[in-house]
Order: structure tokens, then C-alpha cells, then sequence
């Protein structure tokens, strides 16, 4: 077989196919499992069209759909398998992965083992002393070996070696000493683990649905071997498979636990909540289907000639400069989270970049002590956000912060050097109570959270800079700054160009950071001035139970966040090709 | 290749055993004998937010106790976490998904939310069977938990939990500071009936004027109870006597608004919004408004002498706020009447001194004995300053049966808050209060 692919002139060639009539036979077997599996998707649908299996709106459309594609999926694999088809080999491995999956899933739920990831952490303390009586036996036993080694030489007997025979038995004695000890801490650690409750447990959880459970195992045993069928080495010559493609499927079978993580926890949500964006549900009872009622009311905007003329559900927004007319909206607190983001964005990130790429510069000029300083900026990075946050939190406490006291101290030294006093000794900026404050005091925090990481970018990227180009500017006549000007930022332009974009949407993203500040008041506090986008839907879902309006605000953020970073790509895009 | 076989498999038998462990065996968690429960032992999983990892531990505790005494509960306890949000939070999504507890606490407030929407048990029958008796705790929580969610007012058949525990606001006093202000003591002041709204703020002025640099003469949280015991102490109210309406616009609500307004205004306070628990805690902070929860904190002080004090009394005596929660049983649980008994056991005279014992709250049930039991909970040594609160007509925080109180909170705050920070005048107030949180009668 390797001889012919070799040899075909091109990969368009029809590929080689192994004439194999006994796995041709097992191949049947697997299209006879897509039959029972389209059977399945079948009887799904009938209990869902007939309403048989009494299921809400959202359910019946989600088994629908999965029983449908269920269904397409299994009838298209025994149509491929049929015609010997790569594809067919690779929807089948794809199929089979799923059902197995899912059997997995319903057995780990059906067997409560899940609860056993939960209190994992307590049982392995408590079996902790027996998992070390385990270590000390086979180092124990490990010892006794090497000792016995030793003492005989390889291939020797112990009747031939009369002069060590004791102490080789000895050795052996050791030996099996340390496997007692080996079993006794396995059996201790068994008893810690409630080995004498896991057989009832088992039966008690088998007991409450056999049928269930003997069918799920079934469908898994059966699944698990279709895939060994499928991706068997026969099973590529059987369908032509090149090495590369075969790789390739073997690349996806590892590739499967993230990709399917990814899928269920994160592609999966942003769907349901595309979905949820046009219903009205407070999470708990049916959702009703309202269309593009969220995003209208979300979105709505009015223009009007007075407050008393704004439409119905409509409050003033903002006066408009120029003219008597109003701005009003149907949710002036989602315009106000955009409003706060925004400017929280152009204070914000200039910020975190621009300090970030001052201290990278600081730090590749290499003054005494640059590497402790590199760690010293990277801790922000490391710490957790909350912590953090809740020390800057006192910090910024009005009354006895630190920041106010500093600010008091440093203008009690401007007042020695400035006759008249003009400055007050103490002050009482209301960082966090303040609406004028509240957002700068979320800035500083943002930025001191950011700047250690971009810092390491902003480094690395300086450490890609060729000399030459430096030692040209300088023969060139160029300073210090016409060479940062014309050589660094230049060939920065790729780091800042990651560094923006990644904390543009970081900052989007705002939510820990006001939440920990915030706290005990409510949420966005003081009179909303720290209220972002993120903020406002989670008020909105977890607080007041609106999670189709909550989706909507998350839909708005998302397609204001990817036309941000498209914008940007662009942006650099276009400057690659000037360049 | 057989070393990861064998290490691969000993973590799923771990795994797989640990789960046993959790489920068939007592949930002591430290390896203890357990004692063998009877034959129609239930199963349950029950949780509350504890205010600490102490009164978690307590908690557990008496779970544990409850299991080994043989009435045929085997509990599972589950602390949630301290912060409120977060309990509410997971055990929301936890109820969407059907794998919440059988019995959990929540918030007063939100029993109203739970009970529409069919989360929670109406446990009329099971409570009737068992003898329970409404009236063995106070009647503010009670009869909150007693309605007919239909009418939105108190009627038989309708049993939704039972409170677990009761508090209450009190001044916090650093009395070193009062002493430096030269001023008498408001517990003195108190006890002499003079503990008014003029005493108040006579002693947070003279408590700022001569405490010294950056002190402050009283300082209270920037959420609804701070603002709205000035409101109901002038005699106002948040809503309509039959709750499904706004109120905070009526005279009395806007003298309480006004006045409070007022000493921050003047500089008494630390300013409205900040927290004041840290300069309370630096000794910077005279009085303190808040809970009996805040005591486990105040605990830990060294550095001067405090204790507390009743809040001052307005046009309306009394009026301070009477916090709770309750336990309440999930509607799916597939045995009411054993959630129903370990509901009974969890809101026990003793359970309940055990857990007051620790700091944090008052019993709820509204015994002599439960009293008398509480005031030997020092410090603070004037622990009647809490009962007062309890006892004297107080205000029961309450769910809004018709309405949406989350919505409620977030508009009148608001409301409150721009007054607070001079964005709006007291008549711009009084015009838009009732506007703004008129949705969530809706």
C-alpha cells in the first residue's frame, strides 16, 4: 500500500483502496449502528412532534434540532460508509465520538460521580496519611531491591552465592516487607475512600434507573466499538486514508476534549444566549418568544422637542447642544454604561499602554537593578484582581486612605516651598463615593492591573529590534528620541498593535474590578458613574432576573467589541502595507 | 505504560469513591465513626449563607448533630458563600437547572420572587401536621411568610418558610471618641429617653469638631436601610400601606430624606457612598450605623473602648429596621415533610442560641428565653440596644408580593443617591421618587 501512494504521481489520484471483504463485513456492522442511531433520532422526533414528552418552547426547539441533525448526520455516514468514502470514515468517527460523549455524560450524571470531583479535595486529605504509609512502602520496597541487586550477581543464583544467601534473604524479607506495607496503606487508603459504601452506593444509583444506566453502558460499549472499528489501521486502507489524513484524524481525537470543552462551555452559552436575547425570561420560568424586543428597548433612541414630548417609556438622555430638543431613550442606563466605558476607554487604555512602553523602555536602557524591577512590574500581573482590588479599595478610602494622605503630604511640602500656603494639608477626595472620582479611581486600578503584563510584551518586542537599525540612526546623526521616534515605535508596531487591541477588550470587558470596589453598595455605584456594559447585564440577569434583555446588552457589547478589534486589524493592516 | 494505566485508574477509583463517601456515609468529613442512622433515614442537602468561616463551622456542626441524632435525616450541608450576591447568584442557576438543595435560605426580600415563580415549597400541610406554631417568632418576618401569593396579602393555607434569624441597625459607638467630644453618652442619653434626632446630630458635630484631624461623627452604609430608617423614623414609609405602591414621596418620607441629606451636608459624615467600616475600625468614626452582623468585626477591635447604642429617635419612636431570612424548602424536593422537619430543627431555640452565640444575629423566635439567652452574648455589653431595635415597632424588611423589589432598590437608590451628591434638589426629589420606581408595581 505504501509503495503505491508513493508512487502516485499526483495527490489527485484516486486513492488506493485495500481489497479487504472481512472488514468489509465489520463495516456493515458500523453502518447497522448508524441505522439504530437514525432509529433513535427518529423516535426523538416523534415524542417531540407529538408532543408526547411534555417539554417548554426552548426544550422542544433544542430537541428538535438535535434529533434532526442526529438524524441527517447518521443517514449521510451509512450513505458514505456505503461508497467506501474518506468522508464517511471521518462523519462516522465523528458521530460515534458524540454518542459516546453523551453516554459518558448521562452515566457520570446517573452515577453521581460528579459529586465525587466536588469533595474529591476532602477525601484525598483524609486519605492522605495512607497514600504517604503507600510512598514509604514502595520506597521502602525500592531500596530492598537495589540492596538485593547488589548483593546478587546478575543471572546468579542464591544457592550459588552461599556466602551472602542470608543477607540476600534478608533482602527478599525487605522486599516483601515494603509490599506489606504497600498493602496495608492501600487498604487503609480503601477505608478512607468509604470502600464499604461504594458497592451499596452503586447499587442504590443502579438501582434507581437499571434500564438507564444498562443502556447508556450499552450505547457506550457499541460506540466505543465503532470508533476502534473506524479509526483502525484496516479501516484507512479499507477507505483509501493517506497517512496525512489519518494523521490528521488522530490530530482531531486528541484535539476533541478542548474543542468539545470549548464547544459546551463556551460556543454552546453564546448561542443560548443569542437565543434567550429574543425572549423574555427571568431564568427560572417558561421563556416567551418577543422577537427583537430587547434590542429595541435596549437600543431605542428619540429625539424630542421636550422631556413632557419624549414617546412613552422614554427619559431624557441629554439635552442637545444647540437647540432646545432632547435626546431621550428607552434604557438610559445602557447609554450611560456606554457613555462610562468609552471614557473610561480613552483614559484607560492610553494609560496602561502608554506606561507599560515607558517602563519597557526603562527597563531595555538597563539601569542598575532592571531585573528586579522587571519582577517588581510583572506582580499586578500575577495578583488576584480581587485581591488587589479590595487593597486599592482601602487605599482609596476617602477618610483614611493612603492616597488622600499622600496627596495631603505632598501638599504640605509644596506649602513649605510655596509662601501663602496655597495648597490644603489635608484632603478628602471621595474616590469611591464621589461620582466625579468614581470612574478615574476605576482607571487607576485598571491601568496598575495592566501595565505589568504589557510591559513584558512592550520588553520583548524592544528585544526583537535589530541594533543595526539603531547604529544606522545613530551614524545618521539621529538623537535619542528622533530614534525612538523613527526605529522603535516603528518596529513596535506589531507589539502595540497586540497590546491595544487585547486591553481594548479587557477594558470592554470591565466587571471584577468595579464589582470589588463597589462593594457593600450596590453594584455600580455611586449614581451609576462606574456602571459598564458588563456591569448593567449583570444587574440585569442576576439582579433583576432579565436575562433576555441581559443577552441583548451582551450581543450590543460583543458587535461594539468586534468591530473595535476589526477596526484595529485594519487599521494595522493598512499600515503593514504602507509600510 | 502500566504505571499510567494503574495511576489513571487509582484516580478514577478515587474519584468514584470519594462520590460514595460524600452520599452514603455521615457527612462529618473528618473520618469520624459515624453513627448509624435508622433504616428510613432521607437524604437531604441543605444550605445558608453564613456571615464567616467560623459560623460555617457551626453550621456544619449542627448538621452533623442533627444526623447523628436519629431522626432520619442524613444532612449534607453546603455554606454558601458569605458575600450576598453570590449565594443568590448560584443558587438561582442552581434552581434553573434543578439541582439545588432541598432547604436554603434566602433573603427576606426574596421570598415573594421565589414563591410566584414556583421555586419554593408552600409547606402548609406539611407544617400543620407537624404542629408548627406561626406565632413562636416574631411577627414582622412571619407574616411575610404567610401570604397568599394571589392576593399579595396575609391569609391561612400559606406556610413558605420560617425565619431563621432576625437583626437589626444600632449605633456602633468608639466611646474614647465620645469621651474626648465631652458629650454624654448616647446609651446614657438613651436610656434617659433624650436619644433624639437633635442628640444625634449635636453628637456627631462635636464629635467631629473636637476628635481631631479627619474624624467623623457618624458614618452608615450607602444601601436602602441606611436612608430608609431616617425615613421611616419620620414617620414615612417606602411604600403604600398595602405595599403595592410608592410612598417615599410623602411628606413625612421627604422630612426623614431631608434631614439625613442634611448631616452630610455639614460634613458630619463619612461622605454618603464611602464605606465606613475601615474608619470606623481606624478609630477615626464616632458612631456607626449598622447591623448586628457588623459585632464579630467589632470584635476584633483593640485599640479603643466601643459599644452600642440605639439609633435616634425620629417623629416616630422606634422604626428600626428588622432584618431576615428564612429557610424555605425547595419545591422539588422529593420529601416535604423531612425538609419540613429539618427546618423545624434548624430554627430550634438551641440551634438558634448557638449560632446568635457566635455574634452575628438575634434569634428569630420571639421567646423570653431566647432574649435573655441573647443578652449574655457580650461584647458589646449593651446587647438591649438590639432588642429595642427588634422590639420596639420595628419595620420588617419585606418582599414586595406586588411588585419587583430588585427594581424597586435600584431606582429609588438612584433617586437617593443623585440627591445625596447634590445632582438633583429635594424637589426634584419629591417630583420623580414615586416616577421612577413606579415600574416596579408594574
Amino acid at each position: 500500500m505504501s509503495s503505491a501512494v508513493t508512487d502516485a504521481p499526483a495527490s489527485r489520484m484516486t486513492p488506493y483502496r485495500a481489497d479487504d471483504p472481512a472488514f468489509g463485513r465489520l463495516v456493515r456492522l458500523v453502518q447497522a449502528w448508524h441505522v439504530a442511531l437514525a432509529v433513535g433520532a427518529i423516535w426523538v422526533l416523534v415524542n417531540v412532534s407529538a408532543g408526547i414528552w411534555e417539554l417548554t418552547s426552548v426544550p422542544r426547539t433544542a430537541y428538535g434540532v438535535l434529533g434532526s441533525l442526529l438524524l441527517a448526520l447518521n443517514v449521510l455516514a451509512i450513505f458514505l460508509l456505503a461508497r467506501r468514502s474518506r468522508s464517511g470514515r471521518t462523519l462516522s468517527f465523528l458521530v460515534s465520538a458524540l454518542v459516546a460523549l453523551g453516554c459518558v455524560v448521562l452515566l457520570f450524571r446517573s452515577l453521581e460521580l460528579a459529586e465525587g470531583l466536588d469533595v474529591f479535595a476532602g477525601a484525598f486529605e483524609r486519605a492522605f496519611p495512607p497514600l504517604m504509609l503507600v510512598s514509604v512502602g514502595v520506597i521502602w520496597w525500592v531500596i530492598a531491591r537495589r540492596v538485593r541487586t547488589r548483593l546478587l550477581p546478575p543471572g546468579a543464583l542464591i544457592t550459588d552465592f552461599n556466602v551472602n544467601a542470608g543477607a540476600v534473604r534478608a533482602a527478599n524479607a525487605l522486599m516483601y516487607a515494603g509490599l506489606a506495607i504497600v498493602a496495608v496503606g492501600g487498604a487503609w487508603w480503601l477505608w478512607e475512600l468509604r470502600l464499604q459504601n461504594a458497592l451499596s452506593f452503586f447499587w442504590d444509583a443502579i438501582s434507581a434507573d437499571p434500564w438507564g444506566i444498562l443502556a447508556a453502558a450499552g450505547i457506550l460499549a457499541l460506540a466505543t466499538w465503532a470508533l476502534r472499528t473506524i479509526i483502525s489501521p484496516r479501516s484507512a486502507q479499507y477507505f483509501g486514508v493517506e497517512s496525512a489524513q489519518a494523521e490528521a484524524l488522530t490530530g482531531w481525537l486528541y484535539l476533541s476534549p478542548n474543542l468539545l470543552g470549548f464547544l459546551a462551555f463556551f460556543a454552546g452559552p453564546l448561542v443560548f444566549s443569542l437565543i434567550i436575547s429574543f425572549y423574555d425570561w427571568d431564568g427560572l420560568s417558561q421563556a416567551v418568544f418577543i422577537g427583537l424586543e430587547n434590542y429595541t428597548k435596549t437600543l431605542g433612541l428619540s429625539v424630542a422637542g421636550s422631556v413632557d414630548a419624549l414617546p412613552a417609556g422614554y427619559s431624557e438622555l441629554v439635552g442637545l447642544p444647540l437647540t432646545d430638543s432632547v435626546l431621550g431613550a428607552s434604557d438610559p442606563l445602557f447609554w450611560k454604561s456606554i457613555r462610562n466605558i468609552f471614557v473610561f476607554l480613552v483614559i484607560a487604555v492610553p494609560l496602561a499602554v502608554g506606561s507599560a512602553l515607558f517602563l519597557a523602555i526603562m527597563i531595555q536602557v538597563g539601569y542598575r537593578g532592571t531585573k528586579a524591577y522587571r519582577t517588581i512590574f510583572f506582580i499586578p500581573s500575577v495578583a488576584g484582581v480581587i485581591g488587589v482590588t479590595l487593597i486599592w479599595k482601602q487605599m482609596l478610602n476617602s477618610t483614611v486612605g493612603f492616597v488622600n494622605w499622600a496627596i495631603g503630604e505632598f501638599n504640605q511640602f509644596v506649602n513649605l516651598l510655596v509662601p501663602g500656603n496655597p495648597l490644603p494639608d489635608r484632603v478628602e477626595f471621595g474616590w469611591l463615593s464621589d461620582p466625579t472620582f468614581a470612574l478615574f479611581a476605576v482607571i487607576i486600578v485598571f491601568a496598575w492591573s495592566q501595565f505589568g503584563f504589557n510591559t513584558v510584551l512592550f520588553t520583548a518586542g524592544l528585544q526583537g529590534i535589530s541594533r543595526e537599525l539603531y547604529e544606522a540612526a545613530e551614524l545618521d546623526g539621529a538623537n535619542a528620541w528622533q530614534a525612538f521616534r523613527n526605529v522603535t515605535l516603528p518596529q513596535l508596531k506589531a507589539t502595540t498593535f497586540f497590546v491595544t487591541a487585547t486591553t481594548v477588550i479587557l477594558a470592554l470587558q470591565l466587571f471584577d474590578i468595579v464589582y470589588a470596589l463597589n462593594q457593600p453598595n450596590p453594584v455600580g455605584s455611586p449614581d451609576n458613574a462606574t456602571l459598564t456594559p458588563v456591569v448593567y447585564l449583570y444587574q440585569l440577569g442576576f439582579q433583576q432576573s432579565a436575562f433576555g434583555q441581559a443577552s441583548a446588552v451582551a450581543w450590543v457589547l460583543f458587535i461594539i467589541i468586534f468591530f473595535f478589534t476589526l477596526a484595529q486589524f485594519r487599521r494595522q493592516r493598512a499600515d503593514a502595507e504602507g509600510s | 505504560m502500566r504505571i499510567r494505566h494503574a495511576a489513571a485508574g487509582a484516580i478514577v477509583l478515587a474519584v468514584a469513591l470519594s462520590a460514595c463517601s460524600s452520599t452514603a456515609s455521615s457527612p462529618t468529613g473528618d473520618g469520624s465513626p459515624s453513627v448509624s442512622p435508622p433504616a428510613e433515614t432521607v437524604d437531604l442537602r441543605w444550605r445558608t449563607r453564613p456571615d464567616n468561616d467560623a459560623e460555617a463551622a457551626v453550621y456544619k456542626g449542627i448538621s452533623d448533630k442533627i444526623t447523628a441524632s436519629g431522626i432520619g435525616l442524613n444532612l449534607k450541608y453546603e455554606a454558601g458563600n458569605s458575600e450576598g450576591s453570590p449565594y443568590q447568584d448560584k443558587l438561582k442557576t442552581e434552581l434553573g437547572a434543578g439541582t439545588a438543595p432541598d432547604v436554603f435560605w434566602i433573603p427576606g426580600t426574596d421570598i415573594a420572587d421565589f414563591a410566584k415563580a414556583g421555586l419554593i415549597l408552600n409547606a402548609s400541610d406539611v407544617s400543620a401536621a407537624a404542629g408548627f406554631n406561626a406565632a413562636d417568632f416574631y411577627a414582622g418576618p412571619m407574616d411575610q411568610l404567610l401570604v397568599d401569593p394571589a392576593s399579595g396579602v396575609k391569609a391561612d393555607g400559606f406556610v413558605w418558610g420560617v425565619p431563621r434569624d432576625v437583626s437589626t441597625f444600632a449605633l456602633y459607638l468608639n466611646l474614647d471618641l465620645i469621651d474626648k467630644a465631652g458629650v454624654e453618652s448616647p446609651i446614657e442619653l438613651a436610656k434617659a429617653g433624650k436619644w433624639d434626632w437633635a442628640a444625634f446630630e449635636a453628637t456627631a458635630k462635636a464629635i467631629r469638631n473636637e476628635g481631631g484631624a479627619g474624624v467623623k461623627g457618624f458614618g452608615a452604609g450607602g444601601w436602602w436601610a441606611n436612608w430608609g430608617y431616617f425615613v421611616n423614623s419620620a414617620g414615612g414609609s417606602f411604600f403604600k400601606d398595602d405595599r403595592t405602591a410608592c410612598n417615599l414621596d410623602s411628606t413625612e418620607s421627604i422630612n426623614g430624606i431631608e434631614y439625613y441629606k442634611g448631616l452630610y451636608d455639614a460634613g458630619y459624615g463619612v461622605p454618603f457612598g464611602e464605606d465606613p467600616e475601615p474608619v470606623f475600625k481606624a478609630g477615626k468614626l464616632g458612631m456607626f450605623i449598622n447591623g448586628r452582623w457588623a459585632t464579630p468585626g467589632a470584635r476584633e477591635i483593640t485599640d479603643f473602648n466601643w459599644d452600642v447604642a440605639p439609633l435616634p429617635t425620629g417623629a416616630a419612636p422606634g422604626k428600626d429596621w428588622q432584618f431576615w431570612g428564612a429557610y424555605v424548602i425547595n419545591a422539588k424536593t422529593a420529601d416535604p415533610a423531612a425538609a419540613w422537619k429539618l427546618v423545624a430543627e434548624l430554627t430550634s431555640i438551641e440551634v438558634q442560641n448557638e449560632i446568635s452565640s457566635l455574634g452575628a444575629n438575634i434569634p428569630s423566635r420571639d421567646s423570653q428565653e431566647a432574649r435573655d439567652a441573647f443578652l449574655t452574648y457580650t461584647p458589646p455589653a449593651n446587647n438591649q440596644a438590639f432588642l429595642d431595635g427588634v422590639q420596639n415597632d420595628p419595620v420588617a424588611e419585606g418582599p414586595l408580593w406586588k411588585g419587583n423589589w430588585p427594581a424597586f432598590d435600584k431606582a429609588s437608590g438612584d433617586t437617593v443617591t443623585a440627591l445625596m451628591n447634590g445632582k438633583i434638589t429635594i424637589d426634584k426629589y419629591k417630583e420623580t421618587i414615586c416616577k421612577v420606581t413606579a415600574p416596579a408595581f408594574k
